[in-house]
């Protein structure tokens, strides 16, 4: 029982993990005179969910965790994610939300955080959001099933609480795209995850990168 | 072939065949100095397009065949060696056909060399119904290298059904001089998917790589300009660890693709080799 509570705990938008600044590219997409409504909200979040959550966040982020008792090989998979992440926006945002977490983690003393901050902080890692997360969680005490629900689950929820705060969708119809994305991050959550970190989300990835150079901003990315 | 044969022509299937291009810099040009091209591999003579740079070959790649079938695995290797300049560009776009349960694999390995400059610059692959793709690209760079690969991809169905494509899988890896991973770009997308993550009246996709150091390379800002001109709905930015530029297209149609793989050349040699290239007429 205590493993999907601290999955919960950390999925939690209480927990200060500096999730709410980062859009994601859905603050490009509205900027880009996107059509929202909710329906095309739902399907854009979950493309997003399936072609880059499932595909590269999630192995990142379960390698990271099987292997967070050695910060070398998860200084590895945070290089890697690196590589692999080609739209600035999403690869600085990812680094910064690490940081976030990190720092909440370091100063609750969970285990594994302060020795991967001062790697991160002497430049020796980059400290990526789902490497973080693999030996922040590890160290907090959540299983691989727990670790993969609670990302998801922070993953949906953040594109759509970002469309909230964007004026996409109001907060009650919200919920409504929100419940019917929770089969997704389900389904996505029990396949096996792929062998390598791979995406596929242009609209996004040219959302993010074009917003990026805009002087008005409310979120990081 | 008549349209309706498309999904069904498999004549030229399974073929595994290996392609080498080297090019080297001798008497002021840059010289095609090793050429195995077997069928249905075909490539022009080098020409000399560009009077301000005549050290700059460009060499029109060509599919002797109507396209990639099943079953096949086609390998170009491309070296452009110390000092040498290349720009290899495609006659035209390619079609894949319906592969059935024997995926296609198209494997190029470019190297360039110390301080060599190579393009490799393709019109799109045409995506039919059923049509699986592995596509694996991979670039060396030696000590002051500058690269640009530009490509893309379309969904079509020659029936006008909407029937989607199989599957893409994709990986264009960058190494540095000393065998580094400098970048990654990999994806899966089922045909099922596709036109969704482009967006509404999107059916084609296109990506480019500038690869060098940053005061030769083109303004990202400007970069972007000139594509939205010409009809892609495009971004450009820092590639990871300093490899340079990342560029994604995203269009209506394989047309405007290929306007945008002739934009990102002729704005990438102009801030690479400082001149304005010339048209590559196809």
């Amino acid at each position: 029982m205590i493993g999907q509570l601290l999955a919960i705990w950390q999925a939690d938008a209480a927990f200060p993990s500096g999730g709410f600044a980062f859009s994601n590219g859905m603050e490009g997409l509205a900027a880009g005179g996107a059509a929202l409504d909710p329906e095309a909200l739902r399907r854009v979040i979950e493309g997003a969910l399936r072609r880059r959550w499932a595909t590269a966040d999630r192995p990142a982020l379960l390698g990271a965790l099987a292997r967070g008792h050695d910060l070398d090989a998860v200084a590895e998979i945070d290089r890697e994610i690196e590589a692999a992440t080609l739209a600035e926006p999403f690869r600085s945002g990812s680094r910064k939300n690490g940081a976030g977490l990190l720092a909440a983690h370091a100063r609750i003393g969970t285990p594994g955080a302060r020795e991967w901050q001062a790697r991160v902080r002497s430049g020796a890692a980059l400290g990526h959001l789902a490497a973080t997360q693999g030996v922040v969680w590890r160290g907090a005490g959540l299983d691989a099933q727990g670790a993969s629900l609670a990302s998801g689950y922070m993953a949906a929820s953040g594109f759509v609480t970002a469309a909230i705060r964007l004026g996409i969708i109001g907060a009650v119809a919200a919920q409504s795209v929100l419940r019917d994305l929770l089969g997704v991050v389900a389904e996505l959550a029990a396949a096996p995850p792929p062998a390598r970190i791979e995406s596929f989300s242009p609209r996004l990835d040219v959302a993010a990168i074009r917003h990026a150079r805009g002087e008005l901003r409310l979120f990081a990315n | 072939m008549k349209p309706a044969l498309y999904g069904e022509y498999s004549g030229a299937a399974f073929r595994e065949r290996r392609a080498e291009l080297a090019f080297a810099q001798g008497g002021g040009r840059s010289a095609l100095v090793r050429q195995v091209t077997p069928y249905p591999f075909h490539v022009t003579r080098p020409f000399a397009l560009d009077a301000a740079r005549p050290d700059l070959a460009t060499l029109y790649l060509q599919s002797a065949s109507g396209g990639i079938y099943r079953g096949d695995r086609l390998e170009l290797d491309l070296a452009v060696r110390p000092g040498a300049a290349a720009h290899v560009t495609s006659q035209a776009a390619t079609v894949v056909h319906h592969t059935g349960a024997q995926r296609a694999r198209q494997i190029t390995r470019l190297s360039v060399a110390e301080g060599a400059f190579a393009a490799l610059t393709l019109d799109p692959l045409i995506l039919f119904p059923g049509a699986e793709l592995t596509v694996e690209t991979s670039v060396h760079l030696g000590p002051g290298a500058l690269a640009i690969l530009a490509e893309g991809v379309a969904a079509h169905d020659f029936s006008g059904a909407g029937r989607p494509f199989g599957e893409l899988c994709a990986e264009t890896s960058v190494f540095g001089p000393d065998g580094e991973l400098l970048l990654a770009d990999r994806s899966t997308v089922p045909g099922a998917e596709f036109a969704e993550l482009l967006g509404p009246g999107m059916a084609a996709y296109g990506s480019a790589l500038l690869l060098g150091p940053e005061g030769r390379l083109p303004d990202p800002a400007a970069l972007e300009a000139a594509l939205d001109a010409v009809g892609c709905l495009a971004a450009a930015c820092p590639a990871p660890n300093g490899a340079g530029l990342s560029v994604r297209m995203i269009a209506p149609n394989g047309g405007r693709i290929v306007t945008g793989v002739e934009t990102v050349f002729a704005l990438g040699a102009e801030a690479m080799l400082g001149i304005s290239p010339a048209r590559r007429r196809k």
